[in-house]
């Protein structure tokens, strides 16, 4: 890099302006500095295309001739010391011609260098001009790959994350199908394992009910005539206690008019005082009265289970009662009625 | 265009002819000394005619016709030459596009045309009036920065828009 001062003395060194004592320490600057050198010729060339724009003036034509006898004279002065030459005389005719020659031939040798110097530089300054084209045509053409490789990347890019969205979506739509799937198939497993257990239970119950039932068939089977018409007289009935009977009480009783006789069985009465007690009563609808079964001996836990026999023959008694009577029983029934059947 | 030069330069025809002879006699001389690492033969060859017309000017001051701020703007104007001794020759102009081209010497004018003024006054008084720094400070009147500012600006600006054609 060159500094501003030495850009001036170069620009007026090659003008010729700089002055001496500063000439000899740019000079010796010069002889260190590539850069420097290289702006001195240059600026020397400037300098020189500068005579270009001169206005021009031929010399005299006498002038050549001048500066062609000074160069002779010139010449001959360098080979004068310390002997001077012969003079010259007919045998050395053509020495005379020498200097002549060797001037003719630096005259013609500037011409030619100056002229190879101009094609030079005209070709310099079209390969320059070429070299400059294809270098901005390279850099145009870099340029475009540059764009083009931004764009493709940038595309790339974009598919990359596109793809990568719908990647993650689809995964998490399987995620959630498989999760989905996994809920159905654990529901249908337990749906069906509910169900084998209710087909297990169903079928056991039939199995159950197969069993009773060939049980009975079998048990019918074994039943004689006089056992089935002995079933046949045979009554069940339950006794409910009435609206003003105890809640918690309740009874059943079989009765069998073949044997005139039955089994009753009673619980969670509540315990009388001491001059009442229960009464069965047996009822058919084609006695005017209920006929007694008897007084019933209650225990202190409110149970019992008694066989009753009535007083008269029942051929038709179809329901059956419990009251509350005087202690020792009564002929007939008090409104006191606490269990009854239907 | 050496010849021109020096005319340029020193205003007196004999005056430009001896120098020019001198110029040869040394160039005659001092061949072996030309280095082509600093420029081209006509550069260095237009460098010995201008230090031997500044060298001239020096012995005789009173002839320099460019020291003087108003005689610097003609110098490059092939229409407006104020001395009938410098009127342009058509012949000698053909010389010059034989050396540059006639497409070049046209950029070099536009170039200089282009130029500042005060720029291009301080370098057509260096280039052709031989003067240095400090004479050049004296005659237009400006400190010496002032001077170097303007020729550093003018010849880096001229050298760059030639630098195509040189």
């Amino acid at each position: 890099m060159i500094d501003e001062r030495r850009e001036a003395q170069a620009s007026l060194y090659a003008l010729g302006a700089l002055p001496p004592e500063e000439t000899l320490e740019f000079e010796t600057a010069l002889r260190s500095d590539l850069q420097l050198q290289l702006l001195v010729k240059e600026l020397r060339g400037t300098a020189s295309a500068l005579v270009a724009a001169l206005p021009q003036v031929a010399p005299p034509a006498s002038l050549k001739q001048r500066i062609l006898q000074a160069l002779d004279g010139s010449e001959q002065r360098s080979e004068s010391s310390p002997v001077a030459p012969p003079a010259p005389g007919p045998e050395n005719a053509w020495m005379f011609w020498v200097p002549w020659a060797l001037a003719a031939c630096f005259a013609f040798l500037c011409v030619l260098l100056i002229s190879l110097g101009h094609s030079l530089r005209q070709q310099a300054v079209q390969l320059q001009q070429d070299l400059n084209e294809r270098t901005q045509q390279a850099l145009q053409l870099q340029e475009q790959v540059n764009q083009l490789e931004n764009t493709a990347g940038q595309a790339a890019t974009n598919y990359q994350v596109r793809i990568s969205e719908i990647q993650r979506q689809v995964l998490q739509r399987v995620e959630e199908i498989n999760r989905q799937t996994a809920a159905l198939t654990n529901q249908l497993q337990q749906q069906n394992a509910e169900a084998r257990r209710q087909l297990g239970l169903v079928q056991t119950a039939a199995d159950n009910l197969k069993r009773e039932k060939r049980m009975l068939e079998e048990a019918l089977a074994g039943v004689s005539n006089g056992d089935k018409d002995r079933i046949n007289s045979v009554r069940l009935a339950v006794l409910r206690p009435t609206a003003t009977g105890p809640a918690g009480a309740i009874g059943a009783s079989v009765w069998s008019s073949q044997d005139q006789r039955g089994q009753l069985v009673i619980e969670n009465l509540p315990p009388l005082g001491p001059n009442q007690a229960y009464q069965l009563w047996l009822i058919d609808p084609k006695l005017a009265i209920p006929v007694s079964g008897g007084v019933l001996p209650a225990d202190n836990a409110g149970g019992l289970r008694v066989q009753f026999t009535p007083e008269i023959r029942m051929d038709g008694a179809e329901r059956f009662a419990v009251s509350i009577e005087p202690r020792g029983g009564s002929r007939t029934p008090s409104p006191r009625i606490v269990l009854t059947s239907q | 265009m050496l010849y021109s030069t020096l005319l340029l330069a020193l205003n007196n025809r004999e005056e430009a002819a001896g120098a020019l002879q001198e110029v040869f006699i040394q160039i005659w001389d001092q061949a072996g000394a030309y280095d082509p690492a600093m420029g081209k033969p006509f550069t260095w060859a237009l460098t010995l005619a201008r230090r031997r017309a500044s060298d001239r000017l020096r012995r005789h001051p009173q002839r320099s016709h460019l020291g003087s701020a108003s005689t610097s703007t003609w110098i490059w104007s092939d229409q407006s030459s104020p001395s009938p001794s410098l009127s342009p020759n058509p012949s000698a102009s053909s010389d010059v596009t034989k050396v540059f081209g006639h497409e070049q010497v046209t950029l070099i004018r536009i170039a200089l045309e282009e130029l500042p003024a005060e720029q291009r006054q301080a370098i057509e008084m260096a280039f052709a009036g031989g003067l240095g720094q400090n004479e050049l400070a004296d005659a237009l009147g400006q400190p010496v920065s002032i001077i170097k500012a303007r020729i550093r600006r003018g010849m880096l600006t001229l050298r760059e828009r030639l630098k195509r054609i040189l």
